[in-house]
């Protein structure tokens, strides 16, 4: 819709074909642009379709309406629109009890699906001590609604989501992240289900609890599950992108609730991943990645030829965007008592991970294009699936956490990854120190 | 907020343990309680006043759209598509529907290579800018 805001703005007419599910997606993308009244022509071709029949049966049923959106005389409304969101909306929006309020946040849309905790002004106050910025501190405006995340607004979606003030450092470095590569903030949007991935480095990471070892990105620690939580909140309630309006993902993504891990660094043989993108060690950072798939494999052997050869005999076809492997510590260990670096298993990946020379005949289908679809612009030989470019010069990355054992995972697609420092308030030990003892205490049977 | 301390019989190591692992943070109780707790203060029925977390947004000036044509016949109609392998498909059943109902019309195609030419394609703006300009109108498919 972007393109066809800007040709108006131009002075010349368009008209936008869009899949009639797309509807009110490309209505909220239009009124973020300032023109809710662009004329789109909703039609019936799936997205990604590639069958020419059905294509020329849907734009045949709905040419009239293309000649129309290009003659008909403009509307009142459409000369000269009416703001849509009234511009001083309430701070505080309902009383009631805890099943009230939500009820109200999920008929709003507001929530997850899941029950909230009520942001009250005193629990907001609370998650407030988690940083030193003020509440009207604007972090960014995110798009595609350009929401302003206010360190007060990031606060409420904080409480709403059961995080602990200790997070909130870690919230903001995570709202600039969605901000700092438009691309892959904008994959919260896409019919690919791309889910956010966010990987914890540093000390602050450790300080609040964030899970590094077993079952990292499984449920049960309040850090791993609510700040993901919180961040999906955020993109619901401060980007505008919500299930079926403007969140398109087809088959959905069970990580868009919460995939959170903090990379185990006291047992990485190598550099953490901040030290590697340029951080100090002693920095607390949060890494961004959108990817759509998370694939685990027992790996042939526990020896780097085992491991390494599992990894390249893995990658998915039809796959695309960027890549990481995820190594638990003894995979780690394994690879750098054999003499591997991370560099060097990264180097081993991109060099060895090809596309065998009967890939496209066995399928029996033409394809002259390379293996990775979401590398179409980069160069490089077609053979070699990752091929470092300007858009992406590192296209394999190496995490590094979970528990002893042997399971490796990848996860892959979406942007490249961004990481972001965060800025820890003056008190934070007090913080620390308040707050470190939420933990389960499980009873032994 | 209460603080909540770590039970005396737990027999887990702490997170912060230095021992030769160190991944051992779980805390396991021999024993459970058979003890209501009571933290009074009935929450559950209590009245919260609550704030929104739906965003402010800074109103966006609106613009009107464009005048319109008063007919097809004669115009040169510009044909953009995105990245989106629908895209192009979509403008060759266009490109044909148009020639055949107004044969005096001309069509111009601009390939987009990505999601958004104006968003996205800042190395392409002039380019972009020149064949708006040297069309009448657009119709664009973005495959979605």
């Amino acid at each position: 819709m972007y393109d066809a805001i800007y040709i108006e703005g131009k002075g010349k007419p368009a008209a936008t074909y869009v899949f009639e599910h797309f509807y009110n997606d490309a209505m909220s993308a239009a009124s973020s642009k300032g023109m809710p009244v662009v004329r789109v022509v909703p039609e019936t071709i799936v997205s990604e379709c590639t069958v020419m029949a059905d294509i020329e049966a849907s734009i045949n049923a709905v040419f009239d309406n293309v000649v129309g959106a290009l003659t008909k005389p403009l509307t009142a409304d459409e000369k000269s629109p009416k703001r849509r969101e009234p511009e001083n909306p309430p701070r505080l929006v309902f009383k009631g009890s805890l099943e009230e309020v939500n009820r109200f946040f999920y008929q709003r849309g507001w929530t997850d699906g899941l029950p909230i905790i009520p942001p009250t002004e005193e629990a907001v106050a609370e998650m407030l001590t988690g940083t030193d910025f003020p509440a009207d501190h604007l972090v960014e405006k995110l798009e595609p609604r350009m929401g302003k995340a206010t360190v007060e607004r990031i606060a409420i979606n904080a409480v709403m989501a059961g995080c602990l003030p200790t997070y909130m450092p870690l919230l903001i470095a995570g709202t600039q992240a969605l901000m700092a590569n438009p691309v892959c903030g904008m994959m919260a949007a896409s019919t690919g289900s791309f889910s956010p991935f966010w990987l914890i480095n540093g000390p602050a990471g450790k300080d609040a609890n964030f899970r590094s070892t077993y079952g990292a990105t499984s449920p049960g620690d309040i850090a791993n599950a609510s700040f993901g939580r919180a961040m999906g909140l955020i993109t619901k309630n401060i980007r505008g992108i919500r299930k079926q309006i403007e969140d398109m993902g087809v088959l959905g993504n069970p990580g868009k609730y919460s995939w959170v891990a903090a990379e185990n660094e006291e047992n990485s043989p190598w550099e953490p991943l901040h030290v590697e993108r340029g951080f100090k060690k002693e920095d607390s950072t949060v890494t961004l990645m959108f990817p759509q798939t998370f694939q685990q494999m027992m790996p042939f052997g526990t020896d780097d030829k085992g491991l390494l050869a599992t990894v390249i005999g893995s990658v998915i076809p039809a796959r695309m965007g960027s890549f990481a492997v995820l190594l638990t510590p003894t995979n780690a260990q394994s690879l750098a008592s054999r003499g591997w670096t991370k560099k060097a298993v990264k180097d081993y990946i991109v060099k060895n991970t090809i596309v065998p020379a009967d890939y496209y005949s066995r399928l029996g289908i033409k394809a002259s294009g390379p293996f990775d679809r979401g590398n179409l612009n980069e160069t490089g030989g077609n053979s070699q699936i990752f091929r470092p470019g300007p858009r992406d010069p590192d296209p394999v990355q190496v995490f590094v956490f979970g528990g002893f054992g042997s399971w490796m995972g990848l996860i892959q697609g979406g942007g490249t990854p961004i990481t972001k420092k965060a800025e820890l308030p003056k008190n934070w030990a007090q913080l620390v120190k308040k707050y470190k003892n939420i933990v389960p205490n499980y009873v032994r049977y | 907020m209460i603080e909540i301390a770590a039970p005396p019989d737990s027999v887990g190591m702490a997170r912060n343990d230095n021992s030769s692992f160190n991944i051992i943070n779980q805390l396991i109780s021999d024993i459970g309680t058979e003890e209501v707790i009571d933290m009074s203060a009935d929450k559950v029925n209590a009245a919260y006043e609550v704030l929104s977390p739906w965003a402010e947004a800074d109103p966006v000036a609106l613009k009107g759209l464009s005048p319109r044509l008063d007919k097809l016949d004669g115009k040169k109609i510009g044909l953009l598509c995105n990245n989106k392998r629908a895209s192009p498909l979509i403008l060759d059943v266009t490109e044909k529907i148009i020639k055949e109902r107004f044969p005096t019309a001309k069509v111009s195609r601009f390939l987009g290579r990505s999601f958004s030419v104006s968003s996205l394609e800042k190395d392409r703006e002039g380019e972009f800018n020149d064949w708006i300009k040297g069309v009448d109108a657009v119709v664009a498919a973005v495959g979605d």
